[in-house]
């Protein structure tokens, strides 16, 4: 299912990029190359999501994802920045953005990001109490998981890991998604200790004789699903 | 037109000049001064030249008064007749009830003067003068009804009042242009010390570095402010050099990397084989990888030294984050075959900058675990205000003779120059403590068996 996605970005090279990547999964991109402009569409077109860069000739990102917010139009926006620092991703945030990327970026990356921040805007706050893939099911009220008829035991860490894999069912979720999900940090451990926990996830979820459920995704990070 | 318009634009704006407003300034408060001078110093020399004017033709009327009073009529008359032959500077009139001249020098009496024990300034046309003149005069009037009038000549006393006035005024318009000029003088003085403070500025802006505003050990004001200019730019040049120092090693070590990058392409162009390709594409991902994140690391270290993000200090319980950051890096210890524990002796709060002390945290344990031995142990505890975290290991550590070398931006030992890592570790990890009031430190067992660093971080006093 194709969604439609503003790309405010001067770059032309990062802008025809993301464009080819956006037409290949599907969605319809448009693009604009200024802030005015930008402001202009964003405000009537209607889209699902927006990539906004955070320098940009004619208006600033920033000034323009206040100017939105303050119009009262609460499309998803993912902020685009050469600017990596802690403090530049707080300001971000705080600024009304749903995420923050650092240039340069993996398309993956950025594709994982859209569609969790469409699905979260599209979701609501529905209460779920069962998680559940494949033959895969968490009962996050009696913190019970079981692999069809078999229970397994995880440690708490583990089990908000996969409540989040289930949770982004299908999607790919990268390792810094997993970080800042899981763990709630921003940093870069270097070492890839992410993929250290996922492997002892996967030894424990998927058995010898099983269909794997965690899936690796070259270049990007991980998927679960059938 | 247009040429009128632009001097008067540089009229305007030459006005608009301090100096300009300076000098006016003195100017001004110049001529307020002399002319208060000026107009005390009149007032006065007036009253003292009327004091005694008056005192004069008052005593001239009293002596008449007294004449008439005791010795009669007869010597009045002679005494009026005598003064109007003796001094020719006076003036003296007697008027019956009716005002008809009974003697003296005055055709009539003059309408503006009223007898009384005041005197009046009036200016007279004596009987047989060729010109009126200025009297200062003193009249009454008799018990009989006759009035008498007597006077003195004042034309000496307003002469001394205008040569007392026209000295004044032309000391003051003397003075105007050694104001202009003291006006001037003071500017300039100033002026050439800004001047020095300005051009030291200049020089600089264009790339003198080295340059300092010349100081003349007073402790004035300007010698103050070019102090603290000079001191300025010590700073910045020290930054300078720092970032100079940073450049040079972020060149050297972003070549190594590059260099690789361009082999692996180079070689990825001459094969056919996808296997090899794919090979050759993730190899340089994980290069280019490794340099964004020396990169970020960079800037980070940078941003913190510049003083950024102390305003994102918040109460944090240190002894849960430890726990969190051993349980991230748990996982990967074991598959290493190391072993990690915690050593908490006690809960310690201290405001701290979670992510950047995250990242701090995880530079040091990735340390541990590629270049020492043997069990990783974080420890906390807290010690005369100062929160202490410790990452050790069991390996040798860093020997003591390199320690400050191992601290420096960049420093990798060339013994590690082997080994992955972009140098930028410890350096970060030093600029995180210093975020947090404390230092990085390297600790040792007395027994030789184990080393590691210890962060330690303001555990600020609340209130």
């Amino acid at each position: 299912m194709g969604r439609k996605i503003l790309l405010v970005e001067d770059d032309r090279t990062t802008a025809d990029f993301i464009l080819k990547g956006l037409a290949e999964h599907g969605h319809v991109g448009d693009h604009c190359a200024n802030g005015r402009d930008g402001l202009f569409m964003a405000t009537d077109g209607g889209y699902d999501a927006i990539i906004l860069d955070r320098m940009l000739p004619g208006m600033d990102g920033l000034a323009l994802l206040g100017a939105l917010r303050a119009a009262g139009i609460e499309t998803p926006v993912i902020l685009l920045s050469a600017l990596g620092s802690v403090d530049d991703r707080v300001t971000g945030l705080t600024a009304g953005s749903d995420d923050y990327l650092v240039k340069p970026f993996a398309f993956a990356e950025l594709l994982a990001r859209l569609e969790l921040v469409m699905r979260r805007r599209g979701s609501g706050t529905a209460v779920e109490t069962t998680l559940t893939c494949g033959t895969l099911h968490m009962d996050l009220l009696r913190r019970e998981v079981r692999r069809g008829a078999r229970i397994i035991d995880l440690q708490p860490r583990e089990f908000r890991l996969l409540e989040y894999l289930l949770r982004h069912a299908g999607q790919v979720v990268t390792r810094t998604m997993l970080l800042e999900g899981v763990w709630d940090y921003h940093f870069d451990p270097g070492t890839n200790v992410i993929d250290v926990h996922i492997s002892r996830l996967r030894r424990k979820i998927d058995g010898v004789d099983e269909p794997p459920l965690i899936h690796t995704v070259r270049g990007a990070g991980y998927r679960l699903g059938e | 037109m247009n040429e009128r318009g632009a001097s008067r634009g540089r009229w305007t704006r030459r006005l608009r000049s301090s100096h300009m407003r300076f000098i006016g300034l003195i100017l001004l408060l110049e001529l307020l001064f002399g002319g208060a001078l000026l107009l005390s110093v009149t007032q006065l020399v007036r009253a003292d030249l009327d004091a005694a004017d008056s005192a004069i033709a008052i005593d001239a009327r009293d002596t008449l008064l007294g004449i008439a009073r005791d010795q009669g009529d007869a010597s009045l008359m002679s005494a009026v007749m005598a003064r109007m032959s003796d001094d020719e500077d006076s003036v003296v009139l007697l008027v019956d009830r009716t005002g008809q001249r009974i003697a003296g020098n005055l055709a009539a009496w003059p309408p503006n003067i009223v007898p009384g024990p005041r005197w009046t300034k009036a200016t007279l046309y004596r009987v047989g003068d060729s010109a009126p003149a200025p009297f200062g005069i003193a009249a009454a009037r008799l018990p009989d009804g006759r009035r008498l009038l007597v006077g003195e000549r004042t034309d000496q006393s307003d002469q001394i009042r205008q040569t007392v006035e026209g000295t004044l005024l032309t000391a003051l318009l003397l003075a105007l242009p050694l104001a202009i000029v003291g006006a001037w003088l003071a500017v300039h003085i100033i002026d050439r010390r800004i001047t020095h403070i300005a051009a030291t500025a200049a020089g600089v802006g264009a790339g003198d570095i080295g340059r300092r505003v010349p100081l003349d050990g007073s402790g004035d004001s300007l010698d103050a402010l070019a102090g603290a200019i000079n001191a300025m730019l010590d700073r910045i040049g020290e930054l300078l050099a720092e970032l100079r120092m940073v450049t040079d090693s972020i060149a050297h070590d972003l070549r190594s990397p590059l260099t690789r990058m361009r082999a692996r392409i180079d070689r990825a162009r001459e094969t056919d084989d996808p296997a090899m390709l794919r090979a050759a594409i993730d190899g340089i991902s994980r290069e280019a990888d490794a340099l964004l994140a020396m990169l970020a690391s960079a800037l980070e270290i940078s941003r913190m030294e510049a003083g950024i993000g102390r305003d994102h200090l918040v109460p944090t319980d240190l002894g849960r984050m430890l726990a969190d950051i051993g349980e991230l890096y748990e996982p990967l210890v074991d598959e290493r075959g190391r072993e990690l524990v915690l050593a908490i002796t006690a809960p310690v709060d201290a405001p701290a900058h979670r992510e950047l002390l995250g990242q701090a945290l995880s530079n040091l344990i990735d340390n541990a675990l590629k270049y020492g031995a043997g069990r990783v142990t974080l420890s906390l505890r807290a010690e005369s205000g100062m929160a202490l975290i410790g990452v050790a290991d069991e390996g040798e550590g860093i020997p003591p003779t390199r320690e400050a070398e191992a601290m420096r931006r960049f420093g990798r030992l060339d013994s590690a120059r082997g080994i992955a890592g972009a140098g930028l570790g410890l350096s970060l990890v030093a600029a995180v403590a210093r975020m947090h009031g404390g230092r990085v430190r390297f600790a040792r067992r007395d027994d030789g068996h184990g080393s590691g660093f210890v962060v330690e971080m303001l555990i600020a006093t609340a209130g």
